[in-house]
């Protein structure tokens, strides 16, 4: 099932082939490294766009994460837990 | 002769999930209403199809089926963001995209597959874009028209590609049953089984002047449609005719009987209606309020005012004087909704008389609305709202 977050969160990440790809996260005090960005997409606030990303953590824990450009802040959105 | 593509996504926000979660694949997966809750099913997979389970079903009935399907809310901004993805994809092999629904298109073909040697070659091309930029699948048909491509994409899927030349048609075609035609639900049905056509084939021979005294211009139509004849136009965004109504409406989680409750839905619903009004550049003349009793017994009220309108606060108002003519609080409510229709551009001749007009008329929108439009515009849908409409029923 998944859980649906607004955590704000530290992330790690790189500019690659014209793209923002989040590499390695601190949520809750621990350190999650990025396996596999499955998906992406933007969304709009306004003029302001958010970007998604859609993960899988190297333990294979799927996350959801936000970049809000307005306010230049991460989020967790969205957690799996079965 | 015309060649159009039918591009159907296979079990598409189901699919989206998957692709993302890798958690969810090859399992049963609903893209809906939770079961506990009133809604229903938007898209399930193929492994939760095996179940039963199909798009419109209630999802308190799908969780009945399979009670270890996984159902996740629909993410509208995944699926819009993937479907203009899709779009970009689509003109690449030509100008003339026609997106009918989020989850499938018509693409106009003519003279194009030549240049890629072939249909099948264009369409497998496109299916591998496809897959190799989105994870996605979708089964193509092409055809000599809209409806007999869209026919054509459903007989192999997931993941097909059916081409059908006007050769093909009486063969594989005229054997189905009438109500594989897109358009012919079963009402129809039921009147075309009435006067013995079974098949397409035997409402493709049927007499077009018949099918038009028994079944008015809608049976001509269709008749001409089952032969091949016409359908072929593809509309891209900017050749689509105008809406003729824009409307919203809410279905509550439970059932609402409180007037209170009602009219703070009604704001919210104005504000929805005002809003995409005025987006669009239209204003409306004739106000219509529906609403569904628990029983399901649903009713329409509506009025014509003398000018057109996008105010919200002027929908609002005539939404609540229609619901309070003609609804007794207490008995509880399923379902709102109000929609505006008669709709013109305020720019358009007959709408400029209203500059001599004193008052809330004579300006398409009020002040407050041009303020919260501007708002919203920068900030997104969600930074400005009444305080009222945040009291709806849910």
């Amino acid at each position: 099932m998944y859980q649906t977050l607004d955590d704000p969160v530290d992330v790690i990440a790189v500019f690659e082939n014209h793209s923002l790809k989040p590499m390695r996260f601190r949520w809750r005090g621990k350190v999650h490294k990025v396996s596999r960005v499955t998906g992406s997409w933007k969304s709009r606030e306004g003029t302001y766009v958010i970007r998604h990303y859609s993960l899988l953590d190297t333990d294979e824990n799927f996350f959801e994460l936000a970049y809000n450009e307005r306010l230049s802040q991460w989020t967790i959105s969205k957690i799996w837990q079965e | 002769m015309p060649r159009i593509m039918h591009i159907d996504m296979d079990a598409y926000f189901a699919s989206l999930e998957q692709m993302k979660n890798p958690m969810l694949q090859n399992r049963p997966v609903v893209v809906g209403s939770s079961p506990d809750q009133r809604g229903v099913v938007s898209t399930a997979s193929y492994e939760a199809r095996a179940f039963g389970i199909r798009s419109g079903m209630s999802s308190a009935q799908a969780g009945k089926l399979c009670p270890d399907a996984v159902f996740i809310g629909v993410d509208g901004d995944h699926i819009t963001s993937t479907t203009s993805a899709l779009k970009t994809i689509f003109e690449f092999y030509s100008p003339r995209v026609e997106i009918v629904s989020v989850d499938e298109a018509f693409v106009d073909v003519t003279g194009c597959t030549h240049l890629w040697g072939g249909e099948d070659v264009l369409a497998g091309h496109l299916k591998r874009t496809v897959k190799d930029q989105l994870d996605l699948t979708c089964s193509v048909g092409i055809a000599p028209s809209k409806i007999m491509a869209k026919l054509a994409s459903s007989v192999f899927k997931p993941d097909g590609l059916t081409i059908l030349t006007p050769e093909d048609i009486p063969a594989m075609v005229y054997p189905l049953p009438v109500d594989k035609l897109w358009g012919v639900g079963p009402v129809v049905t039921k009147a075309f089984n009435a006067v013995g056509i079974e098949t397409i084939g035997q409402l493709a021979t049927r007499n077009i002047s018949d099918l038009r005294k028994r079944f008015g211009k809608w049976g001509e139509m269709l008749g001409k449609l089952a032969r091949g004849e016409g359908g072929s136009e593809i509309l891209p965004p900017d050749e689509q005719p105008d809406e003729k109504s824009v409307g919203h409406e809410r279905t509550f989680s439970s059932d609402v009987g409180s007037l209170d409750d009602l009219k703070a839905t009604l704001n919210f619903l104005a504000d929805l209606v005002g809003r995409r009004l005025r987006r669009h550049e239209f204003a409306g003349r004739t106000i219509t309020l529906k609403y569904r009793f628990s029983n399901f017994e649903t009713h329409t009220r509506r009025t014509t005012l003398e000018f057109p309108t996008d105010d919200t606060l002027r929908i609002y108002s005539v939404a609540c004087a229609l619901l309070s003519h003609s609804y007794k609080p207490g008995r509880k409510l399923r379902l709102l909704g109000i929609s505006v229709s008669h709709l013109s551009h305020p720019t358009q001749p007959h709408d400029q008389l209203d500059m001599f007009v004193r008052g809330p008329l004579a300006k398409p929108a009020g002040k407050i609305d041009h303020l919260v439009d501007t708002i919203r515009d920068r900030f997104g849908e969600r930074s400005i709202a009444s305080a009222y409409s945040r009291m709806q029923a849910r």
